[in-house]
């Protein structure tokens, strides 16, 4: 059974998202601030902290970067602010996930579930970029640099597609695995057929035609250019 | 705040009024010195003084330096009318021993009064002295039908006038360009503030007015920064509250969803709807006072790609979207906050008009341009621009499921402007509506 730590100042969320995620099969502690936190922390074995940005004493966002630091558990950042600059800062700070508030409880736990499966994986951990073919992509803050600098930006559906193939490059990769891969736990935004996404990350990337995403007849898909782990 | 605090006012210079002072007076004096210089460099006008007796030699042939002598057939001039003309011409006939027909005298008329410029005889009263002043031509009939005419030599007395003229045209034309420097010195600081006003009255984020200047404009300036400082902290102060209760709502509208879990379905499933409409109410409130800000991070970025993830986004969800591919084009932004300008005028086209929207990107020297056109009934022209003031929605009619609550224009036209642009509306005469945000390059 996975452990999980709540953080959130607010008794009422703490207390009914931990019922709901007790109902769902995990055992939940709870904590007030970041002082409960890392005394729960010393003593049990969490698996993955759900953590408030906003609250009294120490912030979530320093909290999660104390936690990335040492290695600790990963972690999902529950914000009110829900916007994207601070959901990028979540990220480069550690954070595996980041949602805004309110959730509803089906989604967070769609999240915890996809959390824990990736434990390990350390997708979107500061600093994690790579190069191909003169262009960068940043793992963590969603970013592509075309090679002249300019920002490119990218669907969350083109982005995890696009993820997958500079993690795997010069290896096919099927339309299966991409969906899965491109697939999130908000998956119903960009449920389409893989070879949509992959069309429009060609256009993004300004190469229509096979000369950096081929198309492999009858098995899927494989990313020419070299990659370059930054 | 911003920096306007006195310790920062810069005064360079004497007070206004001292220089206008100074101007008023630094003009006059130069006005009398030039009349000065006049009257002492250039010669006084020759004396016209002239006796009959002189008169008489000249008739007979001498004084040829104070007379010009003319011989010619005819007279050249009538014999005037005045009195002083035949009294003239009779004493002159009487010291030549001719008659008066002999004789023509024509005295100049002067352009002032008679009485104290003219040409005139000195009276016989005034002593033994007899003459006569100023211009004048005398001719004399000769024995042999020839006219003898002389008239005074050198520069008469009109020259003189001429010149002193001449001065002063020669002065104006000389003191119109300092005067008009000068006096558009003055009034910068003037059109200075109208400039401030109107920028303010755009964007109240606008910089203060630089304070320098005489000391009543650094003061008003001063004036002036105070007075926006004061009015950013009330509209910041409105800000603030405004998305403090947006903000504060959502941890209680997360509450709710969390109790929902054990609700009856049918209840469930209505409060959520509920729910959600009112999330996207905050979250549409907590967007707009966002873009009201400057981005504070900035970077090149492709804005085709940005319409293209939107206009991808909104065709998964069962929108037609034209968009024509193109080149990069490039402009200095903050990515999210474009973003959330497109999908604002994107959503906007496809909520209100039947059938495909159309995309079109372009670029000029100075902006980089995107029109959304839709095919739906447009807007009256006099609501076109009400439609970016907050909360005003086009149709009253319309359902919130469509419209929003009435701030994605606003937030819209906040971000371009913030961008160096701005967002506009324009009906077509083919129908349907054209929305424009133009980006500085």
């Amino acid at each position: 059974m996975a452990h999980l730590l709540i953080v959130d100042d607010d008794a009422g969320i703490r207390t009914l998202l931990g019922e709901s995620l007790r109902a769902r099969g995990y055992a939940v502690h709870l904590a007030a601030d970041t002082t409960a936190m890392d005394s729960i922390l010393a003593r049990e074995p969490i698996d993955l902290i759900i953590l408030d940005v906003m609250m009294p004493g120490e912030s979530g966002l320093s909290a999660c970067r104390r936690l990335a630091l040492q290695d600790g558990p990963p972690v999902i950042l529950l914000s009110a602010r829900g916007e994207e600059a601070d959901r990028i800062l979540g990220m480069e700070l550690g954070a595996g996930r980041y949602l805004p508030k309110p959730c509803s409880p089906h989604e967070i736990a769609v999240h915890v579930q996809a959390a824990l499966r990736d434990r390990g994986h350390g997708h979107g951990r500061t600093g994690d970029a790579r190069r191909f073919a003169g262009w960068r992509i940043d793992l963590a803050s969603y970013e592509l640099l075309d090679p002249a600098g300019v920002l490119t930006d990218l669907t969350e559906g083109e982005f995890k597609v696009l993820r997958a193939f500079v993690e795997h490059p010069r290896r096919v990769l099927s339309r299966d695995l991409l969906l899965d891969q491109s697939r999130g736990p908000d998956s119903e935004s960009f449920d389409r057929a893989i070879d949509i996404q992959v069309s429009r990350l060609r256009r993004k990337l300004r190469a229509p035609g096979d000369e950096m995403i081929r198309t492999v007849r009858n098995e899927g898909y494989m990313f020419v250019p070299e990659v370059v782990r930054i | 705040m911003t920096d306007a605090t006195p310790g920062n006012r810069r005064v360079a210079g004497r007070p206004l009024f001292l220089r206008i002072f100074a101007l008023l007076l630094g003009s006059l004096i130069a006005v009398q010195a030039m009349n000065a210089i006049l009257v002492i460099v250039t010669p006084p006008p020759a004396p016209r003084l002239f006796s009959l007796d002189q008169i008489e030699r000249a008739l007979r042939g001498g004084e040829s330096e104070t007379f010009k002598r003319s011989e010619q057939s005819d007279p050249g001039v009538e014999q005037g009318s005045a009195p002083r003309e035949r009294h003239i011409r009779d004493l002159l006939a009487a010291r030549l021993n001719v008659g008066p027909d002999a004789i023509r005298v024509s005295l100049r008329r002067p352009l002032g009064p008679r009485r104290f410029l003219g040409p005139r005889p000195i009276s016989r009263d005034a002593g033994a002295f007899e003459g006569v002043v100023g211009q004048f031509t005398i001719a004399l009939r000769q024995s042999n039908k020839q006219w003898v005419a002389v008239s005074p030599a050198g520069p008469d007395i009109a020259f003189w006038r001429w010149r002193a003229l001449a001065t002063l045209l020669f002065a104006l034309i000389v003191a119109a360009p300092i005067a008009w420097w000068l006096s558009r010195r003055i009034a910068k600081p003037i059109a200075m503030f109208g400039a401030a006003a109107e920028r303010l009255g755009r964007d109240p984020n606008s910089p203060p007015i630089e304070m320098s200047g005489p000391p009543e404009v650094a003061e008003a300036a001063f004036a002036f920064n105070e007075m926006q400082a004061r009015l950013q902290s009330y509209v910041a102060n409105r800000s603030l509250m405004l998305g403090a209760v947006a903000h504060d709502l959502r941890t209680p509208l997360m509450r709710i969803g969390l109790h929902l879990e054990h609700a009856p379905k049918p209840v469930r499933s209505a409060i959520q709807g509920e729910v959600g409409e009112m999330q996207a109410m905050v979250a549409a409130v907590l967007a707009f006072l966002r873009d009201q800000e400057q981005p504070a991070r900035r970077q090149s970025l492709n804005f085709r790609a940005i319409i293209e993830s939107v206009a991808d986004e909104l065709a998964d969800e069962g929108h037609q979207i034209e968009l024509v591919e193109g080149p990069p084009m490039v402009v200095e932004g903050n990515r999210s906050a474009l973003k959330s300008l497109v999908s604002n005028l994107m959503r906007n086209a496809v909520n209100h008009a039947d059938g495909p929207i159309r995309a079109v990107l372009g670029a000029n020297a100075s902006v980089v341009w995107l029109e959304v056109r839709d095919h739906g009934s447009g807007i009256p022209e006099e609501m076109l621009e009400r439609m970016f003031e907050p909360f005003v929605r086009g149709e009253l009619s319309r359902s919130r499921q469509t419209g929003g609550i009435g701030l994605g224009l606003a937030s819209a036209r906040a971000v371009a402007r913030g961008h160096g642009g701005d967002v506009t509306l324009a009906n077509r005469p083919d129908g349907g509506l054209t929305a424009r945000v133009e980006l500085a390059r």
